[in-house]
């Protein structure tokens, strides 16, 4: 803490601030003859007392118009995860239960009390009119019904009479029923329908959707039922319950394998959902919950952070780092999650923006080479966007991560990217492309002893590699068990002291 | 008390909406925390900002602000305002992360370069060097002092309401706002010179 305060011009001056800027100066104050009249007159005489009120009062402005203030777009999201956090991390209800007796006054009891009575009150009255009503208009029904009856006892067919056959209808079952229990008959399907007139209009259940997803995620089925199941389904026009919800989720999230029709039928799925804004949404919330949630996750949250992954949208992707920031044990998730290959863009970007996030935050250290682990068997495509990142990128650590992650590449243009970068890089960047080449397949490797020449990150690149080439360098080297470990084992903080050792022996080796 | 010069006037009694949603949060009701945070969410985030140069770490800051409200809320007995009760447990969270934090994070390494920034009009440059002077200013503060003038002159909260956030005297807190805006214009005096 600084304890040297800068003297102001004039010793008044807090006095003047205190009074005519934040209008606070009380008997109390601790400040030498303030009254109001003699600060009023000394204002007047003093410039310095003047200037700085007036500095005071724009540095007070400034303030108030430039600090951290949120606009309304910023903090309507923050505010619905702020809530959610609140909802998760809080029992479902606070519950009068725990209101402390003193806090409950009478106002609360009538608010805790009546209102619940009176609601219930209300519901009574209305289901008791409801089937009054119901009861009257079923007697009216039934005594249509019977108005309409021929004198056959039997229903009317509704034909128009023209049509009717005067040749009298073989007997069937229906007219050997009595006359008093088809009456009865007829009264009853009168009633059921004006029972499903009487229901309130909501979207009818669609259980052919929860069965179409059920056979879409139904592996033994043939793919083209699968495929045909799929067309039949339609984005929702309103949110989909939860149960329907999570049936969608976990067989998206169950979908996934390269083979070419799981494939083409996971790629159809996901550009389904793509489209359908309300399933996202809700796919938001179940990642916030997950996000909340403190201790193991539920398998709920790892389906939604599955999919969310798979899909490629911006949101959920913002959503995902965010969740990698409260579980910082999880991107191996979501690194498996992509290894599936059905997301053609933005899988890179994604695993990078977690590992920087991880990063800026402590989580993981700079150096750490641990997220490698994240890019293993990845598709060839998310090493093109690496690539691409790598050459775009301004920030010496974020290419530093790149050349990492390229080490679980294969390919030619990929290897040369990295030998590239072991002359053109800084001091970490040519480090981490030695590193990374130390890890890509070794058939990859096995001619590059001979182009070693006096690069002796490459020498310990392929040493760390394990190469049989290098055999007779380390040799000569003399290191040690606890030495050979190091190299084969060390974590990339280490490296540099590794490489070291080949600095500057590289031409004695060759001698 | 004199009266008030050149300050704003600030609702320092709760409206009739507000004693509305507390009544029914007390009472169990969940549902009304929402509407009844919803005015402070600004504020707390500002002054979380403040306290934190990472701007998700103020995020974080201000969610388990709520979530520490929320439990508490059952016993606030009003003897102060809800902003301010709300600020003082925001004020005192930041002054211990480790109460809250997983774990406490090392200082970012990582150092952005941008490829390409334009020319900025003169006048944008100097707003971004008044603040960036403000905010290296304000940075060197005390947790204490920057929090006392935070709420003064964005909050526009008068002593005895910075006083009841930060757990202290009113004249204490005077001091402490006094103190503040002497250094930080100490170093942006020529920025602000009529």
């Amino acid at each position: 803490m600084n304890r040297t305060t800068p003297s102001p011009d004039c010793p008044r001056s807090d006095a003047v601030l205190a009074r005519f800027l934040d209008g606070d100066v009380d008997d109390g104050s601790g400040f030498a003859l303030v009254d109001d009249a003699t600060l009023r007159a000394h204002l007047q005489d003093c410039a310095a007392c003047r200037r700085q009120l007036q500095r005071a009062r724009r540095l007070d402005a400034v303030l108030a118009a430039r600090v951290g203030t949120a606009g309304r777009g910023e903090l309507d999201p923050l505010a619905q995860r702020w809530f959610a956090a609140v909802t998760a991390a809080t029992p479902a209800t606070v519950a009068a239960a725990t209101v402390a007796p003193a806090t409950v006054t009478p106002a609360n009891v009538a608010r805790v009390a009546v209102w619940p009575a009176a609601a219930l009150l209300v519901l009574a009255v209305l289901a008791a009119w409801s089937t009054w009503a119901f009861a009257a208009a079923e007697r009216r029904a039934a005594a249509e019904v019977c108005a309409s009856l021929p004198a056959t006892g039997l229903p009317d067919t509704g034909l128009p009479a023209g049509c009717r056959s005067d040749v009298p209808a073989a007997p069937t079952a229906a007219a050997a029923v009595p006359l008093r229990q088809a009456s009865v008959t007829d009264i009853e399907v009168a009633g059921g329908t004006l029972r499903r007139r009487s229901r309130p209009p909501v979207e009818a259940p669609a259980p052919d959707r929860r069965l179409a997803w059920r056979t879409i995620g139904d592996r033994s089925a043939p793919t083209e039922q699968r495929l045909a199941a799929l067309a039949q389904v339609t984005p929702p026009r309103a949110p989909l319950p939860t149960h329907a919800f999570l049936d969608q989720l976990a067989v998206l999230a169950g979908l996934g394998d390269r083979g070419g029709g799981e494939r083409e039928l996971h790629g159809r799925c996901l550009a389904l959902v793509r489209g359908d804004a309300l399933f996202q949404q809700q796919l938001r919330s179940a990642l916030q919950l997950a996000e909340t949630r403190r201790g193991a996750p539920t398998d709920t949250d790892l389906a939604a952070l599955t999919v969310a992954a798979r899909l490629g949208v911006p949101t959920l992707d913002a959503a995902l780092v965010r969740l990698m920031r409260r579980h910082p044990e999880r991107p191996p998730v979501l690194a498996a999650a992509l290894r599936c290959g059905a997301r053609a863009v933005g899988a890179a970007d994604l695993l990078l923006d977690v590992w920087h996030d991880l990063v800026a935050r402590g989580e993981i250290a700079d150096t750490d080479a641990a997220p490698m682990a994240w890019f293993r068997h990845q598709p060839d495509h998310v090493f093109d966007e690496v690539a691409a990142a790598l050459a775009q990128t301004g920030s010496s650590p974020q290419r530093v991560r790149c050349l990492l992650a390229l080490g679980e590449a294969s390919g030619a243009p990929t290897l040369q990217l990295l030998l590239d970068w072991l002359q053109r890089g800084s001091f970490l960047e040519s480090h981490a492309a030695a590193f990374a080449l130390a890890h890509r397949p070794r058939h990859e490797l096995a001619d590059l002893a001979a182009q070693c020449q006096d690069d002796h990150l490459l020498r310990a690149a392929l040493a760390r590699a394990g190469l049989p080439a290098t055999v007779d360098w380390l040799a000569a080297l003399g290191l040690d068990a606890e030495a050979r470990a190091l190299l084969r084992h060390g974590s990339f903080a280490e490296f540099p002291r590794v490489a070291g050792w080949f600095r500057g022996t590289v031409a004695a080796l060759d001698d | 008390m004199h009266p008030r010069v050149g300050s704003r006037p600030q609702p320092s009694e709760p409206t009739e909406h507000e004693r509305l949603w507390l009544g029914r949060c007390q009472a169990g009701d969940g549902a009304a925390f929402q509407p009844l945070m919803r005015p402070y969410l600004a504020g707390l985030l500002a002054l979380a900002r403040r306290h934190c140069r990472d701007p998700h770490w103020a995020e974080d800051l201000v969610q388990e602000t709520l979530v520490r409200a929320f439990r508490g809320l059952p016993a606030f007995r009003g003897d102060a305002a809800l902003r301010t009760w709300l600020y003082r447990i925001l004020v005192r969270l930041a002054s211990e992360p480790q109460r809250w934090q997983r774990s406490f994070r090392a200082e970012p390494l990582d150092v952005d370069v941008p490829d390409g920034l334009g020319t900025p009009a003169a006048d944008a440059a100097m707003a971004r060097e008044l603040q960036d002077r403000l905010d290296e200013a304000m940075e060197r503060l005390t947790p204490r002092q920057r929090t006392a003038l935070h709420l003064r002159a964005v909050e526009g909260m008068d002593y005895a309401a910075i006083a009841a956030v930060l757990a202290c005297t009113p004249v204490a807190a005077r001091m402490h706002v006094l103190a503040a805006r002497r250094k930080v214009l100490d170093r942006v005096r020529e920025h602000l010179e009529p």
